[in-house]
């Protein structure tokens, strides 16, 4: 029997739905199975394998000189060390602090942005504004750090200005409590812009009748943004916050890693960049690993976690 | 009334006439929508300036010459008398250009190895006949809950050999499940007939994919490429991290070395090369406004493309939103 008869036949029986028996499958499709089989080969060894690695080293001493497979395993040693160690808690309070003023300071003003730059009359301004508000989100944290040091440093920008309205200069890049704050806030510039696109084409979506119906019945400006605009967002605001929610663990740690220095290791020191110090500069393999592949553990549980919440809440989740 | 009208015009016409109506009829605008219509022009307008001041303030800076800068006691947001002194000074440091090259050629060649597996990849998991397309879409988001981490990774270049070369900008750069899982996304809304049609005319799954499906995608293609093509061209952490040759490093990496020396020394092998990696640039170059001048050149691919290929940027990101 012919491979076509054969589907078609197959076809039939499964009531039109075309389902094909594996073997017949591998006959017809062969060429694609063998690029799928490229691509995950590839992606076994450069994920899959990276993650058993890690799971090895976790669980190992692994010394300077040594190969991972000639290393001994020392069970929970490594896991024990960590917690016995000051610098895993302060890292742990740094990068929640982090995280959760990020989360504060960047999640609310993509929105106001949104809606304002929505309401605005004049079609072109709006135009005109949304490009230019975008710009800052495509240069790397390299070029934000180089704007940030030309505003910010001792003789920059800001401090030029400070000291001719008479005032003492401040040295905001190396003081530790204007550290978030810094890091914060040039986070908020490079995103806001960026950040609205996806609350605007939530708004693009809501039926104009509603804002219409609502001027009819005399609501002001701000009453139609309370009434019309903000509900109509809600599955999208609830949606990004929950998943912003489940990367409280994943600071930037670029931008950490340009902004942090010597002085301010004390507020700027996040898991990431302690697992970048400690495990690879200082040669502490194993530990490093275990440590991120506990906060690797952790970020999964939270991400599908809120992928359930978000499917519950908004209707919508990441897959 | 309209309707009496409107029973002898053509469609234009009525069309036409409608829009006047709609105009005549629009609900007028009451002082409190003035008021708030002037407060979101001004905030609006001091935040597209405020995102835009810095950088009139950078590449004023870096048009600045050292004297002007004393004299006005480093104020200048448009230099008086503009000079190419800090381009002249940084085109004449060997490190910039081969930098630059660097970062071409990994933007390049990043793309290329990102279509390579992203668009076949896709384009095969949106085929719902396949056997075993669950298990395996499953394989490739399970990549993007959890990843190796640093020191894996770092090992694993190590001992594929890639230290140093500069094929490490490459070779991973190959997997992307999130531009994958767009393609498919987009494939499967194509219209199924056209694909189906091809069978027809005995196309094989591969003439399928390259004559039918791909020109489809262009657009799609394009705004991923864009996305990969930023990431690459502003890509340093891999770089400080797997390559200690200066001439290898990408000219953001440079960048960060000369704003933040201390942090330059990565010698992955302890042996204390320091020497070698402080070169011309990072001892001469402390000049502020050289350090803008190279700021202001690695944001230049970035703001020349930016105008003209915003809508797929932002189609780009729609997709990613609404889609993804």
């Amino acid at each position: 029997m012919s491979v076509k008869a054969e589907t078609a036949r197959k076809v039939k029986r499964s009531g039109g739905k075309r389902v094909l028996t594996f073997r017949s499958a591998l006959k017809r499709y062969w060429v694609l199975y063998l690029i799928l089989f490229v691509i995950m080969a590839y992606y076994c060894l450069f994920h899959y394998y990276t993650i058993l690695l890690g799971i090895e080293m976790a669980f190992k001493n692994v010394k300077l000189g040594f190969s991972i497979a000639d290393s001994p395993y020392i069970g929970f040693k490594n896991y024990s060390k960590i917690f016995q160690s000051r610098d895993i808690y302060s890292t742990v309070i740094n990068t929640l602090r982090l995280s959760v003023s990020r989360l504060i300071w960047t999640f609310w003003p993509p929105i106001v942005l949104a809606i304002m730059l929505f309401d605005l009359s004049s079609r072109a301004y709006k135009r005109v504004c949304q490009t230019l508000v975008y710009i800052p989100h495509f240069f790397s944290w390299v070029v934000v750090y180089g704007i940030v040091y030309a505003v910010f440093s001792s003789d920059g920008f800001l401090n030029v200005l400070i000291s001719a309205l008479g005032f003492d200069k401040v040295n905001f890049l190396t003081s530790p409590p204007k550290f978030v704050p810094l890091l914060v806030g040039s986070q908020i510039w490079k995103g806001v812009g960026w950040g609205t696109i996806l609350y605007f084409a939530a708004l693009t979506n809501v039926n104009p009748e509603l804002y219409e119906a609502c001027k009819i019945d005399g609501a002001g400006p701000l009453r139609r943004t309370l009434v019309v605009t903000l509900p109509e967002m809600l599955p999208v605001v609830s949606f990004s916050l929950i998943m912003s929610l489940a990367n409280i663990l994943n600071n930037d740690f670029e931008q950490v890693l340009l902004y942090y220095n010597p002085s301010v290791y004390s507020v700027g020191d996040i898991i990431d960049t302690w697992v970048y110090r400690e495990g690879l500069l200082n040669y502490q393999y194993s530990v490093g690993s275990a440590v991120s592949l506990l906060k690797a553990i952790v970020s999964m549980i939270l991400v599908i976690g809120a992928n359930f919440v978000s499917r519950r809440v908004s209707g919508r989740g990441m897959w | 009334m309209t309707g009496d009208k409107l029973a002898g015009l053509d469609a234009k016409a009525k069309k036409e006439l409608l829009r006047r109506n709609h105009r005549k009829n629009r609900i007028r605008m009451t002082t409190e929508d003035r008021i708030y219509q002037i407060v979101i022009y001004l905030l609006v307008t001091i935040i597209t300036l405020l995102c835009l001041i810095p950088l009139i303030y950078v590449i004023g800076m870096s048009f600045t010459s050292l004297m002007e800068l004393n004299e006005k006691n480093n104020f200048v947001l448009i230099p008086m008398h503009p000079t190419l002194e800090s381009y002249k000074y940084i085109l004449k440091q060997a490190n910039l250009y081969t930098g630059f090259l660097v970062s071409v050629f990994r933007t390049v060649f990043g793309v290329m190895a990102m279509l390579v597996f992203v668009v076949p990849g896709g384009y095969i998991l949106a085929k719902h006949e396949l056997p075993g397309r669950r298990g395996i879409l499953l394989f490739f988001v399970i990549t993007m809950l959890i990843q190796g981490g640093t020191i894996p990774s770092y090992m694993l270049i190590k001992s594929l050999k890639l230290l140093d070369s500069i094929w490490v900008y490459v070779v991973p750069a190959f997997g992307s499940v999130y531009n994958m899982l767009i393609i498919k996304i987009f494939v499967e809304g194509m219209p199924q007939d056209i694909i189906e049609s091809a069978d027809l005319d005995g196309a094989t799954e591969l003439q399928k994919m390259f004559y039918i499906a791909i020109p489809l995608l262009v657009p799609t293609i394009c705004a991923l490429s864009l996305f990969t093509g930023v990431a690459q061209w502003n890509a340093w952490f891999d770089s400080l991290l797997y390559v200690k040759t200066v001439s290898k490093q990408p000219v953001q990496l440079l960048i960060h070395q000369l704003f933040n020396r201390t942090v330059a020394s990565t010698n992955m092998d302890g042996a204390g090369n320091m020497q070698s990696m402080i070169s011309d640039l990072y001892r001469a170059g402390t000049d502020i406004t050289i350090k803008m001048a190279c700021v202001v050149i690695a944001m230049l691919p970035i703001m020349c493309v930016y105008p003209f290929l915003q809508k797929y940027f932002i189609f780009g990101m729609y997709t990613g939103s609404v889609k993804g």
